[in-house]
């Protein structure tokens, strides 16, 4: 019962640190809360992806779906920095969003079938959908 | 089959730790640099290029964990690599 009370303890430590990250822009700068959105963003990704690696060394999963996650996170990564490069050449699409978070979707299925007590990365921010 | 679980929910809480402290002070390191600068649409621009540049992404087949894994696994990880 402890233990779970501990679990629960550091989930909600990573929880708010990750949205402290977002409160803080300097005077001035507020309208920059899109680009630390993506910043955000892409540290969720990280944290999928921190999720098949670990699954993988633990046994959980098998190198076929091992190589199955890479391929979908080969798809996310590239789809999000081409996003990237668009919002930086304020050229950004809604056909770009919708694909990288189609991608992001896919990923995280994925992840949620085929872990054992699959626990969801924290922090999922609003730009990925809920 | 219990301590399977016990131990998977700790590395995914483990992780996940890490990637929330990381999120912090790696947004966090990057604001404190514009606390001190005036909000002239230079600086703002500035700001924008770097936050975007954060949030950028690895190729999964270029982060060096997965690389690892695979070349364990006998695949070749630029077979699964996108343009």
């Amino acid at each position: 019962m402890r233990q779970w009370r501990m679990v629960g303890v550091v989930v909600v430590m990573a929880m708010v640190l990750g949205a402290c990250a977002a409160k803080d822009l300097p005077t001035g700068y507020e309208s920059l809360r899109s680009e630390v959105s993506l910043v955000e963003g892409s540290k969720y990704i990280q944290g999928l992806r921190d999720q098949y690696i670990v699954a993988r060394q633990r046994g959980l999963i098998t190198p076929d779906q091992f190589v199955l996650a890479v391929k979908a996170d080969e798809t996310l990564s590239v789809a999000w920095n081409r996003m990237v490069a668009a919002i930086r050449a304020k050229n950004d699409s809604a056909a770009l969003w919708a694909e990288a978070i189609r991608a992001t979707s896919t990923l995280e299925n994925l992840l949620v079938s085929w872990i054992p007590n699959y626990t969801p990365v924290p922090n999922k921010p609003a730009v990925l959908g809920k | 089959m219990e301590i399977i679980a016990i131990v998977s929910l700790v590395s995914a809480i483990m992780a996940l730790v890490r990637t929330g402290i990381l999120s912090y002070v790696e947004v966090r390191e990057v604001l404190k640099k514009y606390e001190t600068l005036p909000a002239t649409p230079e600086n703002i621009e500035a700001l924008r290029l770097e936050l975007l540049a954060s949030a950028e992404m690895t190729h999964a087949v270029d982060d060096p964990r997965i690389r690892a894994i695979l070349e364990a696994d006998g695949i070749d990880p630029e077979v699964l690599r996108i343009a």
